[in-house]
């Protein structure tokens, strides 16, 4: 059945008038009225959703804009040259080159698999892989004005995020000794999944994440390419882009505010107050978003008055190291015992994060 | 005629429909419901990309595309635009002290993230006629002042103004509710109520979330919040005089600075 209604055009088209007219009926039954002092909870809750979601969407942007620039500019080849595979100090410089390399978060996965597949130290790669999200400008930059323009919340988020990153590389390396060992060989070639599709391509699939080339690596459409033709790539990934990681964004804002506004006030206290609960419920919250980071300060922020500073912190650096659909292609990309490893890895630190936060009440 | 891709013409209706809804809000002043006024250049900014984006997409339309499976992804972006238009919401409200804390002005710091609390300084307040004034403008610093210095300020009279919030209160504390404000810092969505305790014997012909203007004396007393069910030290104001005032257009305070 699912089947039929995702392969035929005409139901799909369909679904839309429908889909609108059901929640245009939804929003008619559960409206109290404009005639009370206090709208009541739709009003909160449409009020929080379009707020997270005009708050963050310069910022998802700004962002979109930078991995379709790099996307274009920057190959592979390039940061892997870059980034210093073999000295004392490359898992630091590892850390920082998100800096340099705002990449798509989506490109994470590729990206590092790549790296691996070159001779980078498995160590190195991942430290690469989980900073990247969180240590770059644009994240940074949003995280900042999330906050009001908050200094301490950056530093705290990049200062955290660095240090988790290097620190699980760290790790990754002792038990690892060959990294090439864990790759998987997929069976298309990875990409980033970003929903972008060349229009010159041959035929695109949309509903899974394989193209027949990779998205998020250099492109290959010609040898010589005009500065015209170039801009025109950067404004098509643009608007592909947008679309991929926009739909997120809504949804995370549409959960956030159903999160703050349908649940009853006891509840939220039990699970935003309590000082483990509240982290493992966020960070479940962070894996399940699978948000963009340039957005997900937005929706943290948005928790402030019902959540634990621990918890909020926990989110903002769970949720661009893994995810769900990271995971699905870090599983695509690795051995499926290694993914679970690092998952551990991961979840284990932030959650400690959290925890000694929460105990030494910051 | 080319047939048209029906994704890039959806595509091309969001990318229009959100210029347009933007456009509105910013022009009308609307936006300020929902971000802090020094994000509006933001939002600005995320006009001009969607008008952008929408003129490319008609070259996109016009030089054809390969057809290819119909996208549901779209719905999720007509959500947000649906909600906007059918609802118009006027920002958050009062009803907001029954979802979110409620930061009680207090001698400690209990209830403030030394990672997340905001920049805020405290204001100095003065005194006009023994009573000091809190008002809009120093809602939030003068919280502070009162509450750093809860010693200093203990038998001074002051003179505020907020809306009643009576379910945040002190059981232990006969007739106590809180005068309370909503702070935004940097999204409307973000607004947390803010105020100080008080005592008054006729609270109970006072209705929910009516706005009212006290005059009092600020004594110190042993607080329990009921949202992070600890206890402190917080400012109290037995209310003296109390008038009930218009609801203002605009009901959040800003950070004082």
């Amino acid at each position: 059945m699912t089947e039929f209604i995702l392969k035929n055009n005409k139901v799909k088209l369909a679904i839309y008038p429908i889909f609108l007219v059901i929640v245009l009926f939804l929003i008619r039954l559960f409206d109290q009225g404009a005639t009370m002092i206090t709208r009541g909870d739709l009003h909160t809750f449409s009020t929080i959703f379009l707020s997270i979601v005009f708050e963050a969407m310069p910022f998802v942007m700004i962002g979109v804009f930078a991995s379709s620039v790099i996307q274009v500019f920057v190959s592979e080849e390039l940061l892997t040259r870059i980034i210093p595979k073999n000295s004392h100090f490359a898992l630091f410089a590892a850390s920082i080159s998100g800096f340099m390399f705002p990449i798509c978060e989506c490109a994470n996965v590729p990206v590092t698999r790549r790296l691996v597949k070159k001779g980078m130290p498995l160590s190195v790669a991942i430290t690469f892989m989980l900073a990247v999200a969180i240590v770059n400008p644009i994240v940074l930059l949003s995280t900042y004005y999330a906050f009001g323009g908050s200094l301490r919340v950056v530093l705290f988020r990049g200062g955290i995020g660095l240090v988790g990153a290097i620190l699980i590389g760290f790790i990754i390396g002792l038990i690892y000794k060959n990294g090439e060992r864990e790759l998987n060989d997929p069976e298309v070639d990875l990409s980033c999944g970003c929903g972008h599709d060349h229009h010159h391509e041959v035929h695109d699939h949309d509903h899974s994440n394989h193209h027949e080339s990779s998205c998020c690596s250099h492109d290959h459409h010609g040898p010589v390419k005009s500065i015209k033709d170039k801009a025109l790539q950067i404004v098509d990934h643009m608007s592909g882009e947008l679309y991929s990681v926009g739909r997120f964004l809504i949804l995370g804002a549409f959960l956030s505010g159903m999160i703050q506004t349908m649940l009853p006030r006891q509840l939220l206290v039990m699970i935003g107050q309590g000082p483990v609960i509240s982290v493992i419920t966020m960070m479940l919250l962070a894996y399940g978003l699978s948000l963009c980071a340039e957005a997900d300060a937005f929706i943290a922020r948005s928790f402030i008055g019902q959540f634990t500073p621990g918890s909020i912190m926990a989110f903002m650096i769970f949720g661009p190291m893994i995810d769900v659909k990271n995971t699905l292609m870090l599983l695509d990309g690795f051995k499926t015992k290694f993914v679970l490893r690092i998952i551990g890895i991961v979840f284990l630190f932030c959650l400690m994060i959290g925890l000694i936060i929460n105990l030494l009440g910051l | 005629m080319k047939k048209w891709n029906i994704n890039e013409l959806i595509w091309f209706g969001i990318l229009v429909a959100f210029s347009i809804y933007l456009l509105n809000l910013i022009v009308s002043g609307s936006i300020l419901h929902f971000i802090h006024p020094k994000m509006v250049k933001f939002a600005i900014g995320s006009f001009s990309v969607f008008l952008f984006l929408a003129i490319y997409q008609v070259l996109v339309l016009i030089n054809g595309r390969s057809s290819k499976e119909l996208r549901l992804g779209y719905l999720l972006f007509i959500l947000p635009l649906l909600f906007g238009f059918a609802l118009e919401p006027q920002g958050l409200d009062e009803s907001i002290t029954m979802r979110r804390s409620t930061t009680v002005a207090s001698a400690n710091h209990l209830n403030e993230s030394f990672i997340f609390s905001s920049n805020v300084d405290p204001v100095e307040l003065l005194l006009t006629d023994d009573v000091l004034v809190i008002d809009e403008t120093n809602f939030d610093g003068a919280l502070k002042q009162v509450k750093n210095d809860l010693e200093q300020y203990s038998g001074t009279r002051v003179s505020i103004s907020g809306f009643i919030d009576l379910q945040t209160h002190d059981q232990a504390i006969s007739n106590s509710f809180i005068i309370s404000r909503l702070l935004v810092t940097c999204c409307a969505a973000d607004a947390l109520p803010i105020g100080l305790l008080t005592t008054y014997e006729g609270v109970e012909d006072w209705e929910e979330y009516s706005w009212i203007h006290v005059i009092g004396t600020i004594e110190q007393v042993l607080y329990f919040d009921p949202w992070t069910n600890t206890e402190y030290i917080a400012p109290l104001i037995h209310i003296e005089y109390i008038e009930e005032i218009d609801r203002p257009d605009v009901i959040y305070v800003y950070p004082s600075s």
